[in-house]
């Protein structure tokens, strides 16, 4: 079949006027989504893109060392400097890309595994149901961040520079309550007309599953990949904070601990020389779970069909 | 039994064949410090009772056994038994776990109570809404490092570290009880600051679902007090689900600890298990992971053995 360009853009410009729609209707959503955007994408876009600057070598020396905000080299010195004398606010935003994609990656590792098990366990019953039933009870007695605390201890450091490494450490069994309300319910959707109709039309068992059971389950897979994006991204820095990851200044976490550190060892809270140290590696890593879990409101709406045919009426009148 | 038996073979058999081996690490360790193939082999084998060579079934199979004779081996960095280390370490952590929890889940099912009795005041459920949302995305260990740093280290208000003021002795005096208390006072608040709103929206929830059932509609036209359908009628019966949950939380709370009882300085098997990773000790490692385990295993059975207990109509159900 001949798809024409115009009509896949078309369709794509709808998706996404839709999801503005819905967002802009929402505006605890609106602007969880804004501050992803603005404090946590873009900076990662254009770190990634090589806009902007490298970081600067570690610099020694008292006067150095959590430097007080200055105006030179704006705007990179307006938050003063960290604990290895480079300027803060460019450890910050060097620390977004492998943030997001580690907490991205275990989020997608978690929904995919849980689906899969999930899915076909409920589906396919039988043998594999039994298997799949005992695998899904064992992981649900294994605490997800437990196990990666101890794997991350017992790994080689150059095994977990990798963010797809540390992805899967973090997701290792947090698939395990997903699978079991994914089967449950499809094992409830199983009885639901449409599949038993789509079963009767001779339709396969993978697209039943795809085309079917997952249009019913989609809201809440959503709602599990944005709380299991948060849950990786805490687990995430805590671990790191216990210095299992390498360490290094773009992770929030180190920065955090040095920071601490520094508070702690010289009493200076209310000299508060390493403040900004401590409150913005703090706040960037509080405010990525807010905006997620706030953005998360806005899932019900985007897949209610009824709200869908109204808006997307809408969207087509107005053109 | 099964799921406790897997969870730990599954997990020891990854820890074996990862490629963090302690064995092969170990080995690696004592070769570059000088020792003879030999001699580094019988390192290994005193230090984590694995030798390099031998299969991971084997290593598996001498461990389950080692388990029921209570056997955990010896911990690296202490050199004594890692059973022995633990059992001084559980009381506390159980104790920590235990009175936080108690606090979160009070707190929590009146809280929950109250906002759904009170569902249709909207400035309430807004501000509650925000608080909890934010509370909810702030993890336990970065709230503990904000209130250690400043509330105890800064401005002293709290004591920074120990379980007990270090001029007291141990025992069952009041002085002993209230300075536990008092140095477990910011901690608790952590976890309870942490847990409480993800109790009382489970609370919520459910309450509201029976609030609107057929029985409270009428006792309310039979002119009963609020105080009274909340008490004897909601709460009662929004319970049951809140009850399923709090052995599996108590034990999860065992680990949740890691970072908490070691930014305090508190006993406890998160502490341990933190200086346990901080050294690589091995044994102590795995043996504080098969604790936990056991506790999150033993907490569920209780729960199934128990709910006939708190919930009547399971227990109509079997005799039926």
């Amino acid at each position: 079949m001949f798809l024409h360009v115009s009509s896949v853009y078309d369709a794509m410009r709808r998706q996404i006027l839709f999801f503005f729609k819905v967002l802009w209707r929402r505006k605890k959503a609106f602007v969880g989504f804004m501050i992803l955007l603005i404090v946590y994408m873009i900076p990662a876009v254009l770190a990634v893109a090589g806009l902007i600057p490298k970081l600067p070598p570690a610099k020694s020396g008292w006067e150095n060392i959590y430097a007080p905000p200055s105006l030179n080299d704006f705007p990179w010195y307006i938050f003063g400097t960290d604990f290895t004398g480079r300027p803060l606010l460019l450890c910050l935003v060097w620390g977004t890309p492998s943030a997001l994609a580690i907490a991205f990656l275990a989020g997608l590792f978690t929904i995919g595994i849980g689906l899969i098990i999930g899915l076909s366990s409920g589906y396919i019953g039988g043998l594999w149901d039994s298997i799949a039933s005992v695998i899904i009870d064992v992981a649900l007695c294994v605490p997800s961040i437990f196990l990666a605390l101890i794997l991350a201890a017992v790994l080689p450091t150059d095994l977990k520079r990798n963010p797809l490494i540390i992805a899967a450490i973090l997701s290792i069994t947090a698939w395990a309550w997903l699978a079991r309300s994914v089967r449950s319910q499809v094992l409830s959707l199983k009885k639901k007309e449409v599949i038993l109709v789509a079963k009767a039309m001779g339709f396969s068992t993978w697209k039943i599953i795809f085309d079917d059971t997952m249009r019913f389950l989609m809201p809440f897979i959503f709602m599990s990949l944005i709380m299991s994006t948060v849950s990786a991204i805490s687990g995430y820095f805590g671990i790191a904070f216990l210095g299992l990851f390498p360490v290094d200044v773009t992770n929030w976490s180190v920065q955090l601990n040095q920071a601490m550190s520094y508070l702690g060892a010289l009493g200076l809270i209310r000299g508060g020389k390493a403040q900004l140290g401590f409150w913005l590696p703090t706040i960037m890593m509080i405010l990525i779970q807010v905006a997620l879990v706030n953005l998360s409101e806005i899932v019900e709406e985007l897949f209610n069909p009824v709200l869908r045919v109204r808006l997307i009426g809408e969207i087509e009148r107005r053109r | 039994m099964v799921a406790w038996f897997l969870a730990i073979t599954f997990t020891f058999a990854l820890i074996r064949l990862s490629p963090g081996d302690p064995a092969t690490i170990l080995f690696g360790t004592f070769r570059a410090q000088g020792y003879s193939i030999e001699d580094a082999k019988r390192m290994v084998q005193m230090y984590i009772g694995i030798l390099p060579e031998e299969s991971v079934w084997y290593s598996i199979l001498k461990f389950f056994n080692n388990i029921f004779r209570g056997d955990l081996g010896i911990s690296i960095n202490w050199r004594i038994p890692v059973t022995r280390l633990i059992g001084i370490m559980l009381p506390w952590s159980i104790f920590y776990a235990a009175w936080s929890l108690a606090w979160a889940v009070i707190v929590g099912v009146l809280l929950g109570l109250l906002m759904a009795y009170y569902r249709h005041v909207a400035i309430l459920n807004t501000t509650l809404r925000v608080v909890f949302s934010v509370l909810r995305s702030i993890p336990a260990w970065l709230l503990a490092v904000i209130l250690h740093v400043y509330l105890a280290i800064g401005y002293r208000f709290f004591p920074p570290s120990g379980a007990y003021p270090g001029n007291v002795q141990p025992g069952l005096s009041l002085p002993f009880i209230s300075g536990v208390l008092w140095h477990y006072t910011l901690p608790v608040i952590v976890l309870v600051l942490t847990a409480f709103p993800g109790w009382a929206l489970g609370m919520m929830s459910m309450a509201i679902s029976v609030l609107h059932e057929d029985y409270v509609i009428y006792a309310k036209a039979r002119g009963i007090s609020g105080r009274r359908i909340l008490t004897s009628y909601v709460a009662r019966n929004s319970i049951l689900p809140i009850y399923t949950q709090i052995a599996p939380t108590l034990a999860t709370l065992l680990i949740g600890t890691v970072w908490i009882e070691s930014r305090f300085v508190l006993p406890g098997v998160g502490s341990l298990l933190a200086t346990a990773i901080g050294v690589r000790d091995y044994p102590l490692m795995i043996g504080c992971y098969v604790i936990v385990i056991t506790a999150i295993v033993f907490g569920n059975l209780l729960t199934d053995l128990t709910y006939g207990f708190i919930d009547p109509r399971a227990r109509i159900g079997e005799e039926t």
